[in-house]
């Protein structure tokens, strides 16, 4: 599978504004301590591969009740017109913990994922992303207050950060 | 890029740390200093002077390099036989070694005699810039294992040298990461200027935690877990074995391991707590987020942020 990177930005770009998205994902895990290390490595080696590919949309990351119900969350979104933005650090995901949260992690994929064939997205799949499986998750949060609170960029990859609270 | 033990190890042994040839150096000034004492105590009777017992960096063999224009610092425990250990003066044992150090360096200037501190007495060698705080202690036993001091807060505590120093050489027995972790957290420390934290304070975290976690897996990982633990639990406070924190109501507890009713931390102003937590949970985001920057270059700079311009990996 090929990658096609344009002049405004490259792989190091993407990996760049990965970087700062796996150390937020990586602080809610340790800081909650609902996901272990081998776990964390093996979630965010997998989104590096799908952001690499230009593959990734939106990340969802949900601490959630026992019941299910959201009561944090984190989005993050790609943009490729990130130019402008100013580049923010990562941080400042102090999510406090309650007996029987979970950590749950969603992926939407983008135009170009959806241009391949199916036995080019189950291998992807089978390569780079074991244990991963389809969610009914619609990507909306009802009645949670939203702020969008940082800016990942560099030069025009970037991730916007999103942040929802009950 | 997550940088390795090599790595870091080269920035701790190259810069760091004290060198092991002047370390030797220094202890032997400091042995020498005791022996003169010893011969003065030998020669006449009337000190009630039980033992001297060596403290701090330099005996763990955690001291870094002094800066400009700093000593390097040996801390030596006196231990003073004394008829009621309820009822002394403090003053009076700091005279004492103050006689003791004249009698036994009749030529050095009394201004090389530093009485100023609240309860140690300082002896600066000039040309060494060696500065040796001995600490006047009042024995509970025999074999001077435990003793009174004076703490930092003026109020008078029961501690040990001895036990210090075996509960840091069994922790650094069990995690070999275990001195470099605190030498780059001391260097932290003072590049952030965090003031009220000590490097005991430091080191007895550092030791929670490999009672807590176990080894660290890495030099890396385990500076993080430091700055992760202080962030997110260091509210809690620190405590070994059976000792409760619950008893202390200061802004920072952290438990003597020589006496749980001595708390270590209890110095520590809220504001400088505070302050420590910030700091920590900064330091931690850095490294976090420099774990995955793609170059060498960039990794370096970010972790510059946390120790200054002389970090480096070569």
């Amino acid at each position: 599978m090929t990658t096609t990177f344009t002049d405004t930005f490259n792989r190091d770009d993407i990996r760049r504004v990965y970087a700062s998205f796996a150390a937020d994902y990586t602080i809610i895990a340790e800081w909650t301590g609902l996901r272990s290390t081998t776990d964390v490595a093996s979630t965010i080696a997998a989104i590096k591969v799908l952001a690499e590919a230009q593959y990734l949309k939106e990340v969802h990351i949900h601490l959630r009740s026992a019941s299910g119900t959201i009561r944090q969350a984190a989005v993050y979104r790609v943009s490729t017109n990130a130019s402008g933005w100013s580049a923010d650090r990562p941080g400042n995901l102090y999510w406090d913990k309650e007996s029987g949260d979970s950590l749950q992690l969603f992926v939407f994929y983008n135009a170009a994922w959806g241009a391949l064939s199916q036995a080019q997205r189950d291998a992807f799949m089978a390569q780079n992303m074991p244990g991963w499986g389809p969610s009914d998750f619609d990507g909306s949060y009802g009645a949670m207050s939203s702020s969008t609170d940082r800016h990942y960029a560099s030069r025009a990859y970037g991730m916007e950060r999103t942040r929802y609270s009950r | 890029m997550r940088l390795s033990d090599k790595e870091l190890g080269n920035y701790v042994s190259g810069k760091l740390a004290l060198p092991g040839d002047e370390r030797n150096d220094y202890r032997a000034q400091v042995n020498r200093l005791l022996e003169k004492l010893e011969t003065v105590l030998h020669e006449d009777g009337s000190y009630r002077i039980q033992k001297f017992r060596r403290a701090g960096s330099l005996e763990k063999g955690t001291s870094n390099r002094p800066r400009a224009g700093k000593p390097v610092d040996a801390d030596v425990g006196v231990y003073f036989a004394v008829n009621d250990t309820s009822n002394f003066d403090i003053t009076d044992l700091q005279r004492v070694i103050k006689k003791l150090l004249s009698a036994a360096y009749p030529q050095k200037n009394e201004d090389d005699f530093d009485d100023t501190g609240a309860r140690t007495f300082g002896v600066v060698f000039q040309g060494s810039g060696l500065e040796v705080d001995l600490a006047p202690i009042v024995s509970l036993d025999a074999d001077a294992n435990y003793g009174l001091q004076y703490s930092r807060s003026g109020n008078c505590v029961k501690t040990s040298v001895k036990a210090h120093i075996d509960h840091y050489r069994d922790h650094a027995g069990r995690d070999p990461l275990l001195a470099p972790t605190l030498r780059l957290a001391k260097r932290w420390r003072y590049w952030q200027e965090l003031d009220g934290v000590q490097s005991f304070h430091l080191e007895l975290m550092l030791s929670y935690l490999v009672d807590r976690d176990g080894p660290a897996p890495t030099l890396e990982d385990s500076l993080r877990r430091l700055f992760l633990f202080v962030a997110r639990d260091l509210h809690r406070g620190v405590a070994f074995g059976s000792a409760d924190v619950s008893r202390f109501s200061d802004p920072l507890v952290i438990v003597d391991p020589a006496n749980e009713e001595n708390n270590v931390g209890a110095r520590i102003e809220s504001g400088e707590r505070e302050a420590l937590i910030v700091a920590a949970r900064t330091a931690y985001e850095t490294l976090t987020w420099a774990q995955g920057l793609p170059y060498q270059g960039e990794t370096v700079s970010a972790w510059k942020e946390l120790f200054g311009d002389n970090f480096s990996i070569d």
